[in-house]
């Protein structure tokens, strides 16, 4: 449950970093440490293979662009599949996150001995 | 393009082996990429160019857990087929360093010359044409 919540945390995070602008992947990298002041950040073996599968199920697409300083790059950009979804997963993420609270708020944080 | 040392070029070609031809290459030129603006950063920091690629390196976690990560990414559920021709690829090149040629030219010249080589007439051996090439590793 775990894993697949963090799979699914790291798919709809980079949907989110990618609707803003065109990335590449150090970029999103450093891009989600400064947006969560360094509380979330993508392992970068994760990396890759997450935003590979993204473009193998067609919500992102790529090109590559000369770099004026730098190694060329391979961008990713949203496709219109790719907003629908960041669009369904983050209503999503609000239903679960809301349910989360509601279950622990009900607990009042009560442990049994 | 920054040159980076023989065992990062090798951890790359761990890392995408057994990708599609095309998509190899794409995959190796996106992580040697993402290596050089690593390590520049750690340079920019203050970092010794040799440790800040180890340390580049190192952030991108073991080679064989990317390469299951990309294999899983283009291939679903069949990529432990090709995980397991990416396997076979890693040793194949290692294979070519054991040289056949000697047991191969003996074994052709003793059926073709039994007399000479058991009196030891080894000078009216000549070892026929196309032999020499046949198992044996270009340089």
């Amino acid at each position: 449950m775990l894993r697949e919540l963090r799979k699914g945390t790291a798919s709809l995070l980079l949907l989110d970093l990618l609707a803003a602008r065109p990335m590449y992947g150090f970029e999103l990298a450093e891009a989600l440490r400064e947006r969560t002041n360094g509380v979330l950040t993508f392992k970068e073996g994760t990396l890759y293979p997450a935003l590979h599968r993204l473009e193998a199920e067609e919500l992102v697409e790529t090109f590559w662009q000369d770099s004026p300083r730098g190694p060329r790059r391979r961008y990713y950009r949203l496709t219109a599949r790719g907003r629908k979804a960041l669009a369904e997963r983050r209503e999503h993420w609000h239903t679960l996150v809301e349910a989360i609270n509601g279950a622990l708020d009900a607990g009042n944080g009560t442990v049994s001995p | 393009m920054a040159r980076l040392t023989p065992e990062t070029e090798r951890f790359l070609r761990k890392a995408v082996a057994g990708l599609p031809f095309r998509k190899r290459g794409e995959a190796r030129d996106e992580l040697r990429a993402h290596l050089e603006d690593a390590i520049e950063q750690k340079v920019a920091q203050g970092s010794e160019r040799k440790r800040a690629e180890r340390e580049a390196v190192a952030s991108l976690g073991d080679a064989a857990e990317l390469n299951r990560g990309l294999l899983r990414a283009h291939f679903g559920k069949m990529w432990v087929l090709r995980y397991l021709y990416s396997k076979l690829s890693w040793w194949l090149p290692e294979l070519g360093h054991i040289q056949f040629r000697p047991k191969f030219m003996i074994w052709t010249h003793t059926s073709k010359y039994p007399h000479q080589y058991a009196e030891g007439r080894y000078d009216e051996i000549i070892p026929p044409l196309g032999t020499r090439t046949c198992f044996t590793r270009a340089e």
